[in-house]
């Protein structure tokens, strides 16, 4: 029978499959190592400097920031972070299935968009969204959140922006992303604590200008730990997408064994069927 | 060791924390010039720029190229958060270079507003920073030698 040898084929390009997927999960398991290790290693900065600008902030009385100022939205600009690589599973689309919904809620309201990953990218270019500016094969390094903060920092503060989004998948766990749309601007989750003791601080340069200028940066901070979160949330996803994919062709590959056998036996049974007939024709007919 | 003689200092960049231990001083690159801690300074908040950093511990002395930031001093406790702090070894001797190279180039054009040119100008720092720090392992070693 030539369904033996199609199953046969069908289990080799299973298994051939499976290797694949089997490698990509070895090499997902090893770079989520390093992408949580990268944001684990940056979140003291993050942490510390979010607290030392709450305890400034607190300490100096000065609240008041041009980056904080709420004003009623005219203009948005939403960054989505997806992948530059498939074979994620539902990584992507659920970013953007969240994008769309941000769309069509806001339906009147103009949105400018900004695009990193070519996955997503592609999906909105084909759905003919207006897109101001897209970053492919991105690495979350510093240079990278420094040059996009830099770039809305100054647009919110010459006013052509009101707000500032940005749409991200967030690592609740290693297995877990769940997408998340977080405020970048007007820098609105800084939490003034005051000490107990309000120390006599000598600011340099003065702490108006100094305050500004850490909070300059701090736009910087957060912009970084979002792109090393995105990462470890991509790895993660690919890693689950990944050993998912191996474990069904392992499934796929007991159940077309079990049909090779069958077509097998069905094979030898039919010759022993045809020999024992021919032979049982020959003894009647001699 | 005289623990009242030092303080804790932390240097804390984007990739890692840096450095955290006990130190006796440290001199730094602070916004309008260099500035020196010693334990028991009065609470400080400065901007740094990119510059060299020096401190010195019982353990010994270290030096380091640093970029962007700012230091706080409360409590006998120095925290210095950084873009970045790089040891002698750990500069990229030829990126530094070709940085250098390149913004010297950039900065004798005339056409660059003030803003411009002061924001070159601190990346050309940058840059000569870490070419300053990483000579300083060329000394130690032929030293050593």
């Amino acid at each position: 029978m030539s369904d033996i040898r199609t199953i046969k084929r069908k289990i080799k390009s299973v298994i051939n499959i499976q290797q694949i997927c089997r490698a990509m999960k070895m090499v997902a398991s090893v770079r989520i190592r390093n992408a949580e290790r990268r944001m684990m290693q940056s979140k003291p900065f993050t942490d510390r400097y979010r607290q030392v600008v709450g305890e400034l902030m607190a300490q100096t009385g000065e609240v008041y920031h041009p980056l904080m100022e709420v004003r009623p939205v005219k203009n948005t600009l939403l960054i989505i972070i997806t992948s530059d690589k498939g074979l994620c599973g539902s990584y992507n689309s659920s970013i953007m299935a969240e994008a769309v919904s941000y769309f069509k809620e806001h339906a009147g309201e103009p949105v400018l968009i900004k695009v990193l990953g070519a996955k997503g990218l592609n999906y909105l270019v084909r759905r003919h969204y207006k897109i101001e500016e897209s970053f492919k094969n991105w690495e979350p390094t510093f240079e990278l959140a420094h040059k996009i903060s830099s770039e809305i920092r100054e647009r919110f503060l010459s006013k052509k922006l009101d707000r500032v989004l940005c749409l991200y998948s967030h690592p609740d766990s290693t297995m877990v992303q769940k997408p998340r749309l977080m405020t970048l601007l007007p820098l609105v989750d800084i939490d003034v604590q005051c000490n107990a003791k309000c120390l006599q601080i000598s600011f340099e340069p003065p702490p108006r200008e100094a305050l500004g200028l850490i909070l300059h940066n701090y736009l910087d901070v957060i912009v970084y730990q979002i792109l090393l979160e995105a990462n470890v949330a991509e790895t993660g996803a690919r890693l689950r997408a990944m050993t998912n994919a191996t474990d069904n062709a392992e499934e796929l590959i007991d159940e077309l064994h079990l049909q090779y056998y069958r077509a097998r036996q069905d094979a030898i049974t039919t010759e022993i069927l045809e020999v024992s007939g021919g032979a049982e024709a020959l003894r009647q007919g001699g | 060791m005289n623990k009242a003689k030092t303080f804790i200092l932390e240097i804390i960049t984007p990739l890692r924390v840096k450095f955290r231990g006990r130190v006796k001083e440290v001199y730094l690159q602070a916004y309008d010039g260099r500035i020196g801690i010693l334990a028991n300074h009065s609470p400080l908040v400065a901007i740094m720029r990119p510059g060299i950093l020096e401190a010195k511990s019982w353990e010994g002395d270290f030096s380091l190229a640093v970029g962007e930031g700012f230091i706080k001093f409360t409590n006998n406790q120095a925290t210095i958060l950084a873009r970045y702090a790089e040891a002698p070894d750990e500069v990229d001797v030829e990126a530094a270079k070709n940085k250098k190279a390149e913004l010297e180039k950039e900065m004798s054009v005339k056409t660059l507003t003030s803003e411009e040119w002061g924001k070159k100008y601190w990346e050309l720092q940058s840059a000569i920073t870490r070419l300053k720090v990483s000579e300083m392992k060329e000394e130690k070693t032929e030293q050593n030698v």
